[in-house]
């Protein structure tokens, strides 16, 4: 094929849909939205929202949120990958098995957290049954705290498969390939592992990486729905500062999205440069 | 083959936490009374599952237009994806500077942006 770029219009119109939203949402936060007889552009709820003190407590939270959920699901959805590859499950019911979180909606693993880590959950009822619990509320309060643990653990639950399935096509290749040719050369498999498997393959699991990290930064379902009252993540602040019934603080909702949409672009351009110079160091396939 | 052996707990503890929350759910639409601290539903019931499928909430109809969206978005989505993933594997468009990166694009959005920004105020 000698022009293949004309089957990249689909993607460049869903592109321009992007876009045109972020244009939106741009204009909107300076405080242009004709329709509410506002039609000035200012930096004033730029910085409304950067001199609120809240607001730096909601990135805190965003971002710890992000980064614990993508570290731990990155090295749980490689092992994971890994355990794939080595007991020959590459296909079949085990790869279905793991697909099945990524499938299932935020909503409903926040319900699976609740039902096993809350207080009254599966995780306290055994060490009540067995005497080692005097009561439900001695369990760790895991939920609803400022902690957002519950609201990690079901990132790290529907992510780390992501991980594992995202990576396992391109792992498993390498293993078939280069690390089963370095362990007929006397390399111990766990070797192989370590110095061909993992190197080659850390650029794809660096875009597993971003994706959900950005992906847990942005995401407001689990933290409203596991979260504390405050500090509240990013993503909540602004979607309850959008839904307040005075359509007046609109572009105060914006302006919350352009810092956030600032911050993911800036953490990704980063996060990219670092990790392009790391795969080249270490000679990953690009 | 100790290796082996460690890999295949790791992919049964995983296997497990990911069916555990699953039964657990399948349990709970069926119990009819469950009081704390019991291991068990003390009764099972279909009560819910009936008003799912013949009461108020119309699962059905829920279920028809959710079907309907997932599909559409699955097959348009997967039609473009492999498009751009075919235009991409061509030289002349990994020759463009972090060309690797623009299906990433949509990445940097945070979830809110689109549907906020593509509707009028």
């Amino acid at each position: 094929m000698k022009k293949p770029f004309f089957l990249l219009i689909p993607f460049f119109l869903l592109m321009a849909l992007v876009l045109a939203s972020i244009w939106n949402v741009l204009t909107q936060s300076l405080g242009y939205i004709p329709a509410f007889g506002l039609r000035e552009p200012t930096f004033g709820y730029y910085a409304r929202v950067l001199k609120d003190p809240g607001f730096l407590s909601s990135v805190l939270v965003s971002l710890k949120i992000s980064v614990w959920s993508a570290v731990i699901s990155t090295v749980l959805g490689v092992l994971l990958s890994m355990a794939l590859i080595q007991c020959g499950k590459q296909r079949g019911g085990h790869v279905f098995a793991v697909r099945i979180p990524v499938l299932v909606p935020h909503a409903v693993a926040a319900v699976f957290m609740i039902q096993i880590f809350s207080q009254t959950g599966l995780l306290a009822v055994w060490p009540f049954v067995l005497g080692l619990l005097e009561e439900p509320a001695a369990f760790p309060q895991l939920l609803f705290t400022q902690s957002y643990g519950g609201t990690i653990l079901a990132y790290i639950w529907k992510e780390a498969p992501f991980v594992a399935y995202f990576v396992l096509a391109f792992m498993g290749g390498i293993r078939s390939s280069l690390g089963e040719a370095a362990e007929n050369l006397g390399a111990s498999p766990v070797r192989s592992f370590f110095q061909i498997t993992l190197p080659l393959s850390v650029p794809v699991i660096s875009r597993a990486f971003l994706i959900i990290f950005i992906f847990a930064f942005g995401g407001y379902e689990l933290p409203l729905l596991l979260g504390s009252t405050l500090p509240r993540a990013l993503s909540v602040e602004t979607y309850l500062a959008y839904t307040r019934p005075d359509l007046l603080d609109r572009p105060l909702a914006m302006a919350m999205n352009g810092v956030m949409l600032l911050l993911s672009i800036v953490m990704t351009v980063l996060y990219s440069a670092v990790m392009d110079r790391v795969s080249r160091k270490i000679g990953g396939i690009q | 083959m100790k290796k082996h052996r460690l890999m295949g707990l790791v992919l049964s503890a995983a296997l497990f936490s990911i069916f555990l929350p699953m039964a657990l759910m399948l349990l709970w639409s069926v119990a009819g009374r469950w009081p704390w601290p019991g291991l068990l539903p003390e009764t099972y019931s279909l009560r819910t599952i009936k008003e799912l499928l013949t009461g108020s909430a119309s699962l059905p109809r829920l279920l028809s237009s959710s079907i309907l969206l997932a599909l559409t978005v699955a097959v348009l989505g997967t039609a473009v994806g492999v498009m751009t993933a075919r235009a991409t594997e061509t030289t002349a468009f990994q020759a463009v500077p972090w060309s690797g990166s623009a299906p990433f694009c949509r990445f940097w959005c945070p979830g809110p942006c689109l549907p906020w920004g593509s509707r009028s105020p």
